[in-house]
């Protein structure tokens, strides 16, 4: 019998014969992501599936942000599945699952982009067309792209720390594994990011005022810092 | 000095390490003394925090959102899992066979 084949031990046998119904109200309780490579790793393609439905979209949104092509980010979400599948007899858990196959879906994509030429835009040589209306610097469509932009420009390794934690919400710790790199070095990638970018919008007279749009409730806005 | 040096505050540092939660209690208890008493250092907080809800709304996707999408994309998914999963099986049933037979 193959390494795909595992045999079920035979107390799980004798369980599922006396009480179906208890298997199956087992089988619908969220398993985590490090059991369910486990059982992966045991020959169960289904729970591979339940980890495909479970971070499908994340890794969309990660392949988007990079290639900004939807066919593009399927192929490459695609693609990573298809590696962590063949690679998960190799995954020893020292990170968590997610920070592995977030690392997996940046590498392929950066992949893609080299083998594509991906180009750059120049934002200085962009013309933002200005609205009648606007009674000083840009609307707020402009300076939503005008910010894309120097977020864009920002060396990768600050931009990627900076997408991490803003656009997926991970933690520094999830980002340090992502990244491949110290706790410290993720936070300071992020710190240097936000300074710069920071620097960036405030020397841009086009984004003069940026700081007065309500782009979105301020109430909830917190001082309150995490213990 | 490097240019983040040059450039940065040593404070600017301290401000984002306490937005974003990074900060022992008895340094957040510092911060909040000195924002409580000082609106320029406030001001200065609440635009980090300003830009970064900026930097979230600026970049919104444009992904579908409909249950039907998400299950042909993970159908898809899982075809290709699952025939690179039989092949991987079939070789290694050739593999097992090959061995006996050099036996």
């Amino acid at each position: 019998m193959g390494r795909w084949q595992k045999k079920l031990p035979d107390h799980e046998n004798k369980l599922t014969g006396l009480v179906p119904g208890l298997v199956l109200a087992r089988e619908k309780v969220m398993k985590s992501d490090h059991i369910l490579v486990e059982e992966v790793q045991q020959g169960q393609v289904a729970s591979f599936s339940a980890l495909v439905s479970r971070h499908q979209r994340a890794l969309l949104r990660l392949a988007m942000r990079i290639v900004r092509d939807l066919e593009l980010a399927e192929d490459i979400v695609q693609e990573s599945f298809m590696k962590a599948y063949t690679k998960i007899d190799r995954f020893e858990g020292r990170s968590t699952f997610k920070s592995w196959i977030f690392q997996i879906t940046i590498n392929t994509a950066k992949n893609k982009l080299r083998g594509k030429r991906y180009e750059h835009v120049d934002i200085g040589k962009v013309s933002i067309p200005v609205s009648a209306k606007a009674e000083s610097g840009v609307e707020q469509a402009d300076y939503q792209k005008l910010l894309r932009d120097k977020v864009e420009n920002l060396p990768e390794k600050q931009r990627l720390a900076l997408s991490l934690r803003i656009f997926e919400d991970l933690s520094f710790k999830e980002i340090a594994e992502i990244m491949e790199c110290p706790y410290d070095t993720a936070k300071a990638n992020y710190r240097h990011a936000l300074l710069k970018l920071r620097h960036n919008v405030e020397e841009d007279q086009r984004l003069k005022g940026w700081n007065e749009i309500e782009w979105k409730d301020q109430s909830s806005f917190c001082l309150e810092a995490e213990a | 000095m490097s240019w983040y040096q040059t450039t940065f505050k040593a404070s600017d540092s301290w401000y984002v390490d306490y937005i974003e939660g990074e900060v022992s209690l008895d340094q957040k208890s510092d911060m909040d003394l000195l924002l409580m008493h000082s609106s320029t250092e406030k001001k200065v907080v609440e635009n980090l925090q300003k830009l970064k809800e900026s930097v979230k709304s600026s970049d919104e996707l444009d992904l579908p959102e409909d249950d039907q999408y998400w299950q042909s994309f993970h159908k898809k998914i899982m075809t290709t899992v699952e025939e690179s999963s039989k092949v991987k099986w079939r070789d290694e049933k050739s593999d097992t066979k090959g061995r006996r037979a050099r036996r």
